[in-house]
């Protein structure tokens, strides 16, 4: 079976700065059983927003919020907002690279899930 | 907003808009890096065990928010005020360009460089040229897969980074025309791409970049800050 993209088990995702050195992520999953498939994705590890917008791995956070079905990722920007070759200062756009990304379940499947 | 001992409850002020429960948590998501914890000047604010309840369609009432008092802090964050830019754009439907938009920008943009190193020689030490053809891949300046169709348009915006205005200024005129005229074949005169207005160079200012990210202790909300007192 193909894996299922971010776009297709998200109902919104989207991404702005968080302070001028941060941009974050929210993914808002469409249902619970989505949710909790993938809210330990290894796919949504620091490795993918490395090699997405080269971020530093050890500057990525997530986060699970359960009570919104939301998996919140934060990285920090590989330069300031407003750089010399700045391109989108506000970081509104940098989701879209994301939404066809194809997830992994959950490994090892949360115990809570 | 209603606001008790250790809970509080929000209506908006239009009768048409609703406070929902997933509404008012969400706002802790909002260009934050942490949905639970959030810095503030003099604690942390917790809100890992808020709960978030519907009293009426419109009014949400919020509890369990955990207030961790700390030492008074300051958050200084500053922006440097570097170089200078001036910008130029051009619209380009030509399909001999569209059919290729990521060898003409590599080619266009060598031959500005060119230009502006034969032009300025060693005063031109620190400058850069960048372009962002906007409609292929401006946003992300990423390259796109081979398999990409062909926009059927794209706007070129060019930007030149200088040590001075001037500079700055000078180094787009000394590229408008070859940004201007650049051919996709040798063997027809040169091609014009489309100015949307005169003069085409744009001065755009000083470049602020964010530097300065600092945690200041300070004894209370004051000591950094000056009030000044105006009798009218």
């Amino acid at each position: 079976m193909a894996k299922l993209t971010i776009n297709d088990v998200c109902d919104q995702v989207r991404s702005k700065s968080a302070g001028p050195f941060w941009v974050t992520v929210d993914l808002f999953f469409s249902n619970e059983a989505y949710y909790k498939r993938y809210k330990h994705s290894e796919t949504l590890g620091p490795e993918l927003f490395e090699s997405l917008f080269s971020a530093n791995p050890e500057f990525v956070k997530r986060f699970a919020v359960d009570a919104l079905r939301v998996v919140k990722i934060s990285f920090a920007r590989p330069r300031p907002q407003g750089w010399v070759h700045e391109r989108d200062l506000h970081a509104g756009q940098q989701y879209v690279r994301l939404l066809n990304v194809e997830l992994a379940e959950s490994v090892p499947a949360d115990p809570q899930a | 907003m209603t606001v008790r001992h250790d809970e509080f409850e929000i209506e908006p002020l239009s009768m048409e808009n609703k406070c929902t429960p997933r509404s008012a948590a969400a706002h802790m998501l909002y260009e934050v890096v942490d949905p639970f914890q959030l810095v503030e000047p003099g604690g942390i604010l917790d809100v890992s065990a808020s709960t978030y309840e519907s009293l009426s369609e419109r009014v949400t009432r919020v509890r369990g928010g955990q207030w961790m008092p700390m030492p008074y802090t300051m958050k200084l964050e500053g922006a440097r005020a570097g170089p200078y830019q001036t910008v130029m754009l051009i619209g380009i439907e030509d399909p001999q360009v569209l059919q290729n938009v990521d060898e003409f920008e590599m080619r266009l943009k060598s031959c500005l460089i060119d230009r502006i190193i034969a032009s300025f020689g060693v005063c031109a030490a620190k400058f850069s040229v960048s372009l962002r053809i906007y409609g292929w891949n401006a946003i992300s300046g990423r390259r796109r897969p081979p398999s990409t169709a062909a926009p059927i348009e794209v706007g070129v915006l060019f930007v030149v980074t200088a040590e001075t205005q001037e500079l700055a200024n000078q180094m787009a005129k000394a590229c408008n025309p070859y940004f201007f005229h650049f051919p996709v074949r040798t063997d027809i005169e040169l091609p014009s791409y489309a100015f949307p207005f005169t003069p085409a160079e744009i001065a755009r200012g000083r470049v602020y970049e964010f530097i300065l990210n600092h945690v200041v202790s300070a004894r209370d909300g004051l000591e950094l800050t000056r009030t000044e007192w105006y009798q009218w």
